[in-house]
């Protein structure tokens, strides 16, 4: 296990490398300059051109970017071209916020969507089967903001139950409404993905023998079937959770949550290259860290999986 | 097909936990709705985080309103849009306009204890003109003797800027320039303390020192800024113990804290406007004031058939902006005549403006020998308001037999296209600086600003060139005020844009807010009158 993990460790860092290699060309091709965004409406053009030149934008693009990776290098993202601050320290601040808000909102998709899920493959083709079938399906076709604004309409305004924004001092009412608006549709999926694939292991014949032994209903459903039934739900979990961890750009915008997502785009619409750059960097290190603990954890529910 | 019945259910059991909890959690949340209980702090909200509070990079509006607070510059905007001094007890023009003399105000203090002098003055003003420092607002000064010079690494120092005394500053210009005091009411023209500037560096805007009422407490990038009452403010202290800004990106969610009674004062988004605007309980708590702002549609006037005046003025026939302000902004702006907005010296026009009027605008444009059905693009910038104002315009264009095609942009694209004279056709506002119509003359129909300078419309006319210029060396206002009115005219009759509308804004207050004034221009607001009558405070 830690040799592969080893391993994996050290793909990592061509594959780190040549994402932000694709991001720098990919902001290049894209049309917009950031010097037109930080003169404001009326600048002469001496003044352009000496800002271009003061941030090494008239440099070529090859040139730049070899002065960007030798930044990195002395561990250094440098500086938002608009605010000046410099980008790790933001990306630090920002990171515990998104860390929270993803913490919550995946504890809150596991927890109801593994229960609907079950509940929903118990019940197969009742009723019930049905309704949730079709709440999850309305979960996933209402769009993030829609969600977000209607809880504040309906839990932060008509009934002041919680707090329409902000984070507070840490407060835990106020991570209710955006974890809701972030982790309802995740709910859905896993409630999906956590349906069939119970229902596939409740029609093994170790399930039938296990409750031939006489082991307990509860005991069979949420000990012997969850742990096979979870394995792909794992996999969603884990590619909900790098996304939430790289920020959420709707929710943290309605509900003035200070994480990552708002901040790369702000920073992508005014081209704030080192911004993006730093935000891209980290996010890719974040699904690289999630993608390697996800293979670890599928081995705590399946230890027959080896890692080579 | 398998079937499972299971004796006890563990569903069930699931579902008691689960909802067991959920109610535990909802009751240890209930304390969320406590009523506010801190109204020693003003409560505000930005839309964005301030890019930088250091004057001599400020070139946004929530930077340049939060700065207000906690700098002073030597002139300042009143009440009525009227100069006042403000760092400077008084001033002295030279008869020929070119020599400007502040006396300072004794006993001014920066945050940092340290008494102000004529020396942060001279230090202030070189720092923004400093090559090394790339303030990207040079333009604000650099009428000052010995600029262009010092910005160009000619010169080590900026002949025009003297210190007879300690209290003293002496201003010479290149030649006269009648907006430069408006100029200096500017943020990148705040005072601050060279020591504290050198101390910090390039973050020395997340330690700003200025000599306001507010110093800066604490500042979360994007999330929340903390002023605090300076006590040593030489004005007196503001009444306000503190200022909190919370970035809330989202007008709505803004508006709901405001209905929680979470922040004082907000601004009425356009979807609560009719409701809030219509409750009679409420009508003696908004404040509104048309903005020092025009929006338009611009022309590439260098592309034809843009580049005939008679096309222009057609186009300006083929919409009907009264219609457009009552239907579509809900009346949340009135209709332009020309590029300046009511009340500024020179605004009137002795013609009535541009009427709703098809059959004259087809006319016209026959008599400029431009066929029927021509094509061009019309750019706009992505957001949501813009694009409904340009489906309305599109529906006008093509009622005239124009074939539009819109593109649409994001901020930065967008800006850069219209900077490279991409469009033919562009929506676009503009915001002034400072409240006089030389801020909307040069930037926006000088030629020499074309493309990044402001004139986007690339609009060229040497008689109007030379009328701005000749405006801006007369010293007197009445004389200055006629001028202004002879280029308004002219530009109205050229029409480089199609006058739309200024834009008014809606604030709303709690009912315990005290003292508050909105200000047409955004650095005007020191927030040292605003207070909070406790009084009216009670069961929040």
């Amino acid at each position: 296990m830690g040799s592969y993990i080893l391993k994996r460790v050290l793909t990592a860092v061509p594959t780190l490398f040549g994402i932000v290699l694709i991001t720098f060309i990919l902001m290049k091709c894209v049309p917009g300059d950031p010097v037109y965004g930080m003169i404001g409406q009326h600048a002469p053009q001496e003044v352009i051109e000496r800002y271009r030149k003061t941030m090494g934008l008239q440099e070529n693009v090859a040139r730049q970017f070899v002065n960007y990776v030798a930044l990195l290098l002395r561990g250094d993202m440098g500086r938002s071209y608009y605010t000046n601050y410099p980008v790790g320290e933001a990306i630090m601040e920002k990171f515990p916020n998104t860390l929270k808000l993803a913490c919550a909102a995946m504890a809150l998709a596991v927890c109801a969507g593994a229960l609907i899920g079950i509940a929903a493959a118990y019940w197969r083709d009742s009723a019930a089967d049905r309704l949730l079938s079709w709440l999850m399906s309305l979960s996933i076709a209402m769009p993030v903001f829609w969600v977000g604004l209607i809880l504040i309409y309906l839990l932060a305004y008509r009934w002041p139950l919680f707090p329409p924004s902000g984070m507070g001092h840490g407060e835990p009412a106020y991570l209710v409404l955006p974890a809701l608006t972030l982790g309802i549709r995740s709910m859905a999926y896993i409630g999906r993905m956590m349906r069939s694939s119970m229902i596939e292991i409740l029609h093994e014949q170790y399930i039938l023998a296990a409750r031939a032994k006489g082991i307990s209903a509860a005991r069979t459903l949420f000990v012997h079937a969850l742990r096979n039934a979870a394995i792909p739900v794992v996999t969603l979990i884990g590619i909900d959770f790098a996304s939430y961890l790289n920020g959420a750009v709707l929710t943290e915008t309605i509900f003035g949550w200070d994480g990552l997502g708002r901040f790369t785009m702000t920073a992508i619409f005014r081209r704030d290259y080192p911004v993006i750059l730093g935000s891209v960097l980290f996010g890719a290190f974040v699904f690289v860290a999630i993608n390697i603990l996800t293979d670890v954890v599928y081995r705590f529910f399946n230890p027959r999986i080896e890692y080579k | 097909m398998t079937s499972f019945h299971y004796a006890r259910n563990p569903l069930r059991i699931a579902y008691a936990l689960t909802c067991s909890v959920s109610v535990i959690i909802a009751l240890g949340l209930a304390g969320c709705g406590a009523p506010r209980d801190d109204f020693r702090t003003l409560k505000l909200a930005l839309d964005e985080n301030p890019t930088t509070l250091d004057p001599a990079y400020i070139i946004d509006v929530s930077g340049g309103s939060v700065a207000a607070k906690l700098y002073n510059g030597l002139v300042a905007v009143d009440q009525k849009l009227a100069l006042k001094g403000d760092l400077a007890e008084r001033y002295e023009v030279s008869p020929d306009g070119r020599v400007y003399t502040f006396f300072l105000k004794r006993g001014v203090r920066f945050h940092n204890g340290r008494e102000l002098t004529a020396e942060d003055v001279r230090y202030s003003f070189t720092r923004v003109l400093d090559p090394a420092t790339v303030s990207t607002r040079t333009w604000v000064l650099d009428k000052i003797m010995g600029a262009e010079a010092f910005l160009q690494g000619k010169a080590d120092r900026v002949s025009g800027i003297a210190c007879p005394d300690g209290m003293t500053v002496q201003i010479t210009l290149e030649r006269p320039c009648a907006s430069f005091l408006w100029l200096l009411t500017m943020p990148n023209a705040y005072v601050v303390p060279r020591e504290e500037v050198e101390k910090w560096g390039k973050d020395f805007a997340r330690h700003a020192v200025g000599t306001g009422p507010y110093r800066l407490g604490e500042w979360r990038q994007d999330y929340r800024l903390l002023l605090e009452r300076f006590d040593g403010y030489f004005e007196g202290a503001p009444r306000m113990e503190r200022i909190e800004y919370r970035i809330i990106p989202d007008q709505f969610t803004a508006f709901t804290e405001f209905e929680r009674g979470n922040l004082d004062i907000v601004g009425v988004p356009a979807s609560e406007f009719r409701r809030i605007t219509v409750d009679p309980a409420r009508a003696a708590y908004i404040h509104s004031n048309v903005g020092m702002n025009t929006y338009y549609i611009g022309f590439n006037c260098t592309r034809s058939p843009f580049d005939k005046p008679a096309v222009r003025r057609a186009f300006n026939y083929m919409i009907d902006r009264a219609k457009m302000v009552d239907k579509l902004l809900d009346g949340r702006a009135i209709a332009a005549v020309s590029a300046l907005p009511p009340g500024l010296p020179g605004s009137e026009l002795p013609a009535e403006g541009y009427r709703y009027d098809p059959q004259l605008a087809g006319a016209l444009l026959k008599e400029a020998g431009v066929p029927d059905g021509f094509e061009c693009t019309l750019y706009q910038n992505k957001t949501k308001e813009a694009s409904h104002i340009i489906e309305a315009i599109h529906y006008y264009l093509r009622q005239a037999g124009v074939r539009v095609r819109i593109v649409e942009r994001e901020w930065s694209s967008y800006k850069e296209a219209l900077i490279k004279g991409e469009a033919d056709l562009f929506f676009l506002s503009w915001w002034a600086d400072y409240p006089d119509a030389e801020n909307f003359f040069f930037p926006n129909f000088f030629s020499g600003n074309a493309g990044a300078g402001g004139n986007k419309t690339f609009f060229k006319d040497a008689r109007i060139d030379a009328m701005i210029e000749a405006a801006n060396g007369v010293a007197g206002e009445k004389e200055r005020a006629g001028m202004y009115a002879a280029i308004n005219e002219e530009i109205f009759a050229q029409a480089p844009w199609v006058f739309l509308w200024h834009r008014k804004e809606f604030v709303i207050t709690q009912p315990w807010v005290k003292g508050y004034f909105l200000y047409p221009i955004y650095n005007a607001d020191k927030g040292t009158d605003v207070s909070i009558d406790l009084s009216k405070t009670s069961g929040r």
